[in-house]
């Protein structure tokens, strides 16, 4: 397990790639191919990434310690190429975590404000 | 699967053009991440391929070109920041090549009011004018030198200050003045202490006078 250095909540909010880089992360471990089609079935294919965006995400995710490289080896279901692996840190998932609540509680704000709340389509929540 | 071995002409073109476009970069992302972002592109080029042939690849382009230039140019504008708060030895050679353009573009085109060279008087070391123009150049390197290593919070020409060089702003001029330690003109002769050597230069109307302080050999 890699030592938690830094606070998960000093790294967001997270961009858009870096949040669904996580979420194609949570399952398994991946290379960068697998990760772009992962996002795209996940947001069924409204939210696409480039090979660029993908590893300049990646390298900044590696050096804050959010993902690890896991070696490189072939993928059977491609060519016979051989890829690097990247799964999430501890860390990695705290960030997730703590991005996910930040993304509720934006949510819940959102029903809140009864104007926002009727456009969602959703009753508002009660007011403490 | 695709097989890459057959591989169209218009995957490979795509491929050559996004290899280019990945020179935008810095080299050490290129080098760290380019084998790999180009393999994920084949992969997106042949999966475009088998769905609509040619047009669907051309369809990927603007795209994939346009984010991948603006990701360029983003990743090229992050390392520089970096580099600036680093000053590694890379760094260092990238400043030395932007000063030497900086005063290389004021030479060439500026209308020089005074010359380093008609400064730097032969009589102070008793040199041949050869010896002359080395000392200028060695004085030139050093200047460079002396700018880099003080140029910490240096971010442009009309920039901050530094302990031992600073950028001043009367007006429409700058003024810039440098304190070299150490100098030696390689010829034999030797400056006397604290001799001043002052190289005033204009450019697009705007004077900009070099002061350099020399110290002892």
């Amino acid at each position: 397990m890699e030592p938690n250095k830094q606070d998960p909540e000093s790294m967001l909010p997270l961009t858009p790639a870096v949040l669904h880089i996580l979420l194609a992360l949570g399952g398994c471990e991946r290379h960068g191919y697998s990760i772009m089609q992962e996002i795209a079935a996940q947001t069924e294919g409204k939210f696409h990434i480039g090979p660029t965006t993908l590893y300049r995400s990646i390298k900044r995710m590696l050096e804050q310690g959010i993902i690890v490289e896991t070696g490189e080896r072939p993928d059977p279901e491609l060519d016979d190429e051989r890829r690097r692996y990247y799964r999430l840190t501890q860390l990695g998932w705290y960030v997730m975590r703590a991005e996910i609540r930040r993304l509720e509680r934006l949510i819940e704000i959102a029903h809140e404000e009864p104007s926002f709340g009727q456009l969602l389509g959703r009753p508002s929540y009660e007011r403490g | 699967m695709p097989q890459f071995n057959a591989q169209p002409q218009i995957i490979t073109l795509s491929i050559y053009l996004y290899s280019w476009l990945l020179c935008l970069g810095p080299r050490e992302f290129r080098e760290g991440y380019g084998e790999e972002i180009l393999k994920d592109f084949r992969h997106c080029c042949w999966k475009a391929y088998a769905q609509g042939g040619v047009c669907s690849v051309l369809c990927l382009w603007p795209s994939m070109f346009i984010r991948g230039i603006i990701d360029m140019g983003a990743e090229r504008f992050s390392e520089g920041v970096r580099q600036g708060k680093k000053h590694s030895s890379s760094d260092k050679r990238i400043l030395k090549r932007w000063y030497q353009k900086f005063f290389a573009r004021y030479r060439a085109q500026a209308n020089i009011v005074v010359d380093l060279r008609s400064n730097v008087q032969p009589d102070l070391y008793g040199a041949s004018h050869r010896s002359q123009l080395d000392l200028c150049k060695d004085l030139y390197e050093k200047l460079i030198e002396k700018l880099i290593k003080e140029s910490e919070n240096i971010a442009c020409p009309y920039g901050t200050t530094t302990s031992s060089s600073r950028w001043l702003h009367r007006g429409r001029s700058g003024v810039l003045f440098v304190s070299l330690e150490k100098y030696a003109d390689g010829a034999g002769g030797k400056l006397s202490l604290d001799q001043l050597v002052d190289l005033s230069i204009e450019h697009d109307g705007v004077p900009v006078v070099l002061e350099v302080k020399l110290g002892r050999l």
